[in-house]
């Protein structure tokens, strides 16, 4: 910056007042115009700082805020395809990635592609050596577009429709489309026509199921060598089968019209494990869910169910089926259930003409529309999951959008209790990713909260009486030349990055505590008592020896009995073990207590948390008491009080707001450290209070997971919200924090007026 | 606590001058004393455990050959010893266990071995056994057999090869510069010369596409010549690089060790040897100093287990440099506009506890938005506008110093602001009245009189921003720092600074070796010593923070709270 300010020195002594007089005022007026650009830039800059720096939340807030953006559903177009004939009204409907090309398989035994753009259709052909017979049953695997169509005279064809993206360049320009016929098969001995079919390929090995009859079901599979073999299965004489699946999990599901679904376990001979009283109505549609553990039923009266097998109860050994989820009832009878093939969600299509879309996990009815016309019973989730179409009766195809990003967040997700997949109740459960793409994620933030709280507390509970209760001595009893060295030592301490206290915590302390335990948790009585014990020594001592030292050297006394303490502490130790608790601590607290013991416990992280926040508390409270007006204690030690009596009858009730608000500090600070939490603990989630055992919190989970996460995905997002959470609890707690200490020092202002 | 000094007396029934001790507290007071002590042994305990584990690592001990009961030997570094816990059993905690460095990892798969007392039958220190410090494999222990330089032996034995050895591991330390400087500096630029071809003809390709009609021929050839080049010279460096290992991995020398046989090992790998029996104590200290100074100045090996640090204190000092480049003006701007401009009302107050507050955010919610506002946004969007031609590989759109320094300058302005609004704050009013009085204007009141009285107290601020970014890690762990940075973030090609480069960073350094790498025991000395070194940064930092904030406030005498 120029030197605006006028420099006499250089003034040509020729001039006249008059002239200077000019220069002076022209100097003058480009100082003020400076002046206000300074200010302008200065003002614009301050205000752009702290609003950036405030921004942060809304930044925060903002990426997650998808998360509960809500779903919206659109109808994009309806189309009509092919021809009116009923025998070409398709029994099948299937599409591509891209959406460009619509299939369908109908009773005449044509395969026919239709332009999903207009619906004109492209091509039909007739499956291989079905040329007499008229096609009864087809379905379509929701992932991997296996066919299977049954006939008139129980055959069935098993194939696969495969698009293959072809390339210029780096552009797609076309799929080619391609029908494979995987095999045909005789499955029903009688002949009999094919009331439904299912067909699903796995690694190779083929599973497909037939109904026959009134309640016949045939099998057919393959085994890895190939080798082929038949099933027949029955359900009750007095019952009628009406929907038949097989799953990738080499199990089997039919439906009945009382409502019942038979489980059939496949992976060896054929095993019924399970006959569930899914509805009082007749079964209308049944579907496995994504993964192929979990079913869903929909019957004749609008209804849908979702079982999958788990341990009923966590003492059981075996699995049976339970009823974990009911959906709300659509219009009339359930027609179609189409399950998505890349997440847990599906649509369910009512005869009436309702339509409504569910996520399976948090039982969330993401939407409900009423149809144009009544269905057909065929719909489908297409393969990107944001279109799904449904047929109607009269041969429209309609084309709805799905735009639903986060449809497994929700605040159920989040918070409350959800009952997964395979679990024997609702828990609260995290774990987002999974080995397989069929993983059901598992995003419970009450863990993780849980945690947090948890290794709050113990911190707490660690750091607040040695931070308080040595901040009270160091104001009140200490000498000031002694003071004048503790307080920078330990805001050094407040200085310690946390990944040094998180290292020495997780590396060293822990297989000390785990060694020791019992030794460590004598420390806990063993320290206080000798510290305190110095005052019995220090009567003894000659009282010429005690006048030699200045009151307020007490800690130095204190000291080498701290020491001392520790140590005796360690060595009783293993007496104290062998005995209470048969000389082995952690293997009485399994067998006793049925307690496990982490070596990255939750102690350990209490105690390294505590080494970081108890410098916060210190500081913050020492300053309270030592500012409390010496007026007060002046007059608390004229009537007579002693040291001790004055501060706790007269400073710490005073300084109280301070020190509280100095606990709310290091409340905040222990609530979002995250690299001593990361390192000092096993970074499990479990939900456990035992001291004993470790957890995960909030802010080791970001670090954890937030690097593995997709940009923009809902783990991503999650992640970001728990940051929200983060930041909200932090700030609110440090603002009342703040707030209490202006008060504080508004009323010492007034006392020592 | 009201009762405090009545229930003594009836239970414990003290008499004479207990009692009143108990009565007017003294007990108590002893008691607080207690806490204060334990927090002040809790600094001390840290800071020794740090010490003792990480100053010792450098000393080159004493080797030790023990033979056992079934006449195995072993030979290695004493660790350390210690009761063998039985538990349960009489034995319990009776005998003891060693534990040697064993080294030799190659022969034996692990380098540290537990030995029971009660199965040694002989220990002795032989004076030819020596501790080699290799580019692989961790340390060797073992004694010279034989040494030979193209194939042809040159010596046998100790006393002949030990004075060979030295001259030969010198000349392996300039061969292996030779080699480093041929690798990263020709190479290094020769592979940056084909890939930024790469990226032009990238580039071209997207033009096409966009301009059908225009005819690029021309540029193609022109990179098609460079590449031509580019490759001809990549051959003709490759070709060097081979002539120089060729003569440089000629000398090699035989170890016999106890543990599985012989070691031959090229000169070339070995990075130091010393006969660890015959030093003295200066030797040994000699030893230590250069120890000491390659941990400082040398590059990590082994996965970081091995080596030394400097691309992480290169990479701690340069962001935090970068960060007070940003925090610092930027936070004087916002104090000034707090304590000059703003109107003194409730909406300043509330921002100022709102920025207040701001510093105790925890540091993992700043990474967060770090990833999501700069990594993700601001550089997934220079990437689309200027990378275009590298994509899908991120140029700006992932970790990089840049988003680091910036993420740890939004923590950090908090603290500056704080900071330098105290010492603004400090300032008499009635120096700004004479100011005003003589004429000036504000801004020139401000910055010849308000600023320079404040100065002391800004960069208090400014230390204590470093000290708070020296020693924070979990926002850098998802905003730019890896555990191995193949190339630091400023050197001798254009633009000399990568402000889009990864960096290393030691507070991550003691993260990683310590937590992640595949063998915690044998790091760990490592880690303890990294921290010693990052301890040293940042408390030396705060040291100087709380001096200068003592002077200031002895100078001003204004009360703070």
């Amino acid at each position: 910056m120029p030197r605006p300010y006028i420099d006499n020195t250089h003034m040509p002594t020729a001039l006249n007042v008059r002239q200077r007089i000019i220069a002076a005022t022209r100097h003058i007026k480009w100082l003020k115009r400076f002046d206000r650009v300074a200010t302008g830039t200065i003002i614009l800059g301050g205000v752009a700082v702290v609003a950036s720096v405030l921004g942060i939340l809304v930044f925060i807030l903002a990426e997650a805020k998808p998360l509960f953006d809500s779903p919206r559903i659109t109808l994009l177009r309806s189309t009509r395809l092919g021809s009116d004939s009923d025998a070409a009204l398709p029994l099948v409907i299937g599409t591509d990635e891209y959406l460009k090309y619509t299939y369908t398989l109908s009773g005449d035994a044509r395969a026919r592609i239709f332009s999903a753009e207009d619906g004109r259709e492209i091509e039909s052909t007739l499956i291989e050596g079905f040329d007499d017979a008229l096609v009864t049953a087809a379905s379509r695997s929701p992932s991997g577009d296996f066919i299977a169509a049954g006939t008139s005279d129980g055959r069935l064809a098993l194939m696969q429709f495969r698009f293959l993206p072809r390339y210029e360049g780096e552009t797609m320009v076309d799929l080619d489309r391609e029908l494979r016929l995987r095999a045909t098969i005789t499955l029903d001995p009688e002949r009999r026509a094919a009331r439904d079919v299912s067909y699903i390929e796995d690694e190779g090995r083929k599973l497909a199921a037939g109904l026959f009859g009134a309640n016949d079901i045939r099998v057919y599979r393959t085994s890895d060598e190939g080798g082929e073999s038949f099933h027949g299965l029955h359900v009750n004489p007095n019952e009628r089968a009406t929907r038949v699946r097989v799953s990738p999990q080499q199990t089997l599901i039919v439906g009945t019209d009382i409502g019942r679904v038979y489980h059939w376990d496949l992976s060896s001979e054929p095993r019924l494990t399970d006959v569930s009283p899914a509805s009082a109505q007749p079964i209308t549609a049944l579907e496995w869910l994504l993964g192929g553990a979990t079913f869903l039923a929909g019957d004749a009266s609008g209804e849908t169910s979702g079982w999958f097998r788990a341990r009923p109860n966590e003492s059981s050994d075996d699995q049976a089926m339970l009823k974990t989820r009911r959906f709300p009832k659509v219009n009339g009878v359930v027609r179609a259930i189409a399950v998505s093939s890349r997440e847990r969600s599906f649509l369910v299509v009512g005869d009436g003409g309702s339509a409504s879309y569910h996520f399976f996990t948090n039982g969330r009815t993401l939407s409900s529309w009423t149809l144009p016309a009544p269905p057909a019973n065929i719909a489908l989730i297409a393969p990107r999951g944001d279109v799904a179409l449904v047929l109607g009766r009269d041969g429209t195809l309609l084309r709805y959008g799905i735009d639903i990003p986060h449809p497994e967040a929700s605040f159920a997700a989040l918070l409350r209790k959800i009952w997964y997949e395979g679990y024997s109740r609702a828990e609260y459960v995290w774990q987002s990713t999974g080995m397989s793409n069929v993983f059901e994620s598992k995003l419970s933030l009450i863990p993780l909260i849980f945690g947090t709280i948890k290794g709050t507390i113990y911190a707490m509970i660690f750091a607040i009486p040695i931070a308080v209760l040595g901040a009270l001595y160091t104001s009140q009893f200490v000498h000031p030349s002694v003071k004048a060295k503790i307080k920078p030592t330990v805001e050094i301490m407040a200085a310690v990055p946390s990944v040094v206290i998180g290292f020495i915590a997780g590396l060293w302390l822990a297989p000390i505590v785990e060694k020791h335990v019992v030794g460590v948790f004598l420390m806990f009585i063993l320290l206080p008592l000798s510290g305190t014990t110095g005052v019995l020594l220090w009567t003894q001592l000659p009282r010429a020896l005690r006048h030699r030292m200045r009151t307020g050297m007490e800690v130095f006394v204190i000291l080498p009995l701290l020491i001392a303490g520790g140590w005796v502490a360690l060595r009783l130790g293993p007496a104290v073990e062998r005995m209470l608790f048969d000389g082995e601590f952690q293997l009485w607290l399994t067998s006793t207590l049925g307690l496990t013991y982490d070596q990255r416990n939750c102690f350990v992280v209490g105690v390294a948390l505590g080494i970081a926040v108890i410098p916060i508390i210190f500081t913050i409270s020492e300053d309270a008491f030592s500012s409390v007006p010496s007026s007060l204690t002046a007059a608390s030690l004229a009537l007579g009080a002693s040291r001790w009596q004055t501060a706790v009858r007269v400073v710490l009730p005073t300084a109280s707001p301070g020190v509280f608000s100095a606990i709310m500090v290091g409340f905040g600070r222990a609530v979002g450290e995250t690299m001593i939490v990361l390192m000092a603990t096993g970074n499990t989630p479990v939900m456990e209070w035992s001291i004993f055992n470790g957890m995960r919190t909030l802010s080791a989970n970001i670090a954890v997971e937030i690097p593995e996460a997709p940009y923009g995905g809902t783990l991503y997002r999650v992640l970001f919200l728990s940051g929200a959470v983060l930041f909200a609890m932090t700030f609110i707690v440090n603002t009342l924090a703040e707030v209490i200490r202006q008060r504080l020092r508004e009323r010492y202002r007034a006392h020592s007026l | 606590m009201n009762a405090g000094d009545e229930r003594p007396r009836r239970d414990i029934g003290a008499t004479g001058p207990l009692r009143t001790l108990l009565r007017r507290g003294d007990p108590y007071i002893w008691f607080t004393g207690s806490a204060l002590g334990i927090s002040l042994l809790l600094i001390g305990g840290l800071i020794a455990v740090v010490l003792i584990n990480g100053l010792g690592f450098f000393w080159p001990g004493p080797l030790v050959r023990v033979t056992l009961k079934d006449e195995s030997q072993w030979t290695g570094e004493m660790m350390r010893r210690e009761p063998i816990p039985k538990p349960g059993t009489p034995e319990h905690l009776k005998h003891h266990r060693i534990q040697l460095k064993v080294g030799n990892r190659d022969l034996l798969g692990y380098d540290f071995k537990w030995i029971d007392e009660s199965e040694i039958t002989a220990r002795d220190e032989p004076r030819d056994l020596v501790y080699v410090e290799r580019r692989e494999y961790g340390a060797l222990i073992g004694t010279p057999a034989l040494l030979t330089v193209d194939g042809a032996e040159k010596a046998r034995e100790m006393k002949r090869i030990w004075p060979e050895l030295k001259s030969l591991i010198e000349r392996a330390r300039s061969d292996r510069a030779l080699v480093r400087k041929i690798e990263k500096d020709r190479i290094g630029a020769i592979n940056r010369r084909i890939e930024r071809a790469r990226l032009r003809e990238r580039r071209l390709d997207l033009a096409a596409q966009r301009q059908p009609e225009r005819d690029f021929s021309a540029e193609r050839a022109e990179i098609a010549r460079l590449r031509e080049r580019s490759q001809e010279e990549y051959r003709r460096a490759q070709a060097e690089l081979e002539e120089v290992v060729r003569r440089a991995a000629g000398a090699s020398v035989t170890f016999a060790t106890t543990s599985g046989g012989d070691k031959e090992l090229r000169t070339l790998d070995i990075y130091r040897v010393y006969a660890a029996n015959r030093l003295s104590f200066f030797g040994r200290l000699r030893i230590y100093g250069a120890r000491l100074w390659s941990f400082i100045v040398d590059d990590p090996r082994e996965s970081n287990t091995e080596g030394g640090v400097f691309p992480a204190i290169f990479g701690t000092v340069m962001m935090v440099m970068l960060m007070s480049l940003l925090a610092v003006p930027f936070g004087v701007v916002a104090a000034l506009y707090l304590r000059e401009y703003a109107k003194q009302g409730s909406l300043v107050r509330l921002v100022r506890i709102a920025v207040n507050n701001l510093a105790g955010v925890p540091s993992i919610v700043f990474g967060v938005f770090g990833l999501g506002f700069f990594v993700y946004m601001i550089g997934g969007t220079i990437d689309q506008v200027f990378f275009a031609e590298a994509l899908p590989t991120p140029t700006f759109g992932t970790g990089g110093i840049l988003w680091a320094s910036l993420t740890l300058g939004l923590l950090t302005v908090p603290v500056v602001i704080v900071a330098a609004e105290e010492a603004l704050a400090a300032v008499p009013q009635s120096m700004r009245e004479a100011s005003y009085a003589c004429g000036a204007t504000k801004f020139q009141t401000i910055w010849k009189v308000v600023l320079p009285a404040a100065l002391p107290g800004i960069l208090t601020g400014l230390i204590l921003a470093m000290a708070r970014g020296a020693g924070e890690v979990a926002p850098l762990m998802i905003t730019g720092v890896v555990k191995i940075a193949p190339d630091l973030p400023l050197d001798g090609d254009f633009p000399f600074l990568h402000i889009e480069r990864k960096f290393m960073h030691l507070g991550f350094h003691i993260y990683d070796v310590g937590f992640q790498s595949p063998n915690v025991e044998a790091a760990k000395p490592m880690v303890y010593t990294t921290t010693i070194l990052l301890l040293i940064i940042v408390l030396l930092l705060n040291m100087t923070a709380i001096v200068v904030r003592n002077r200031l406030r002895r100078k001003y005498k204004t009360s703070a709270f």
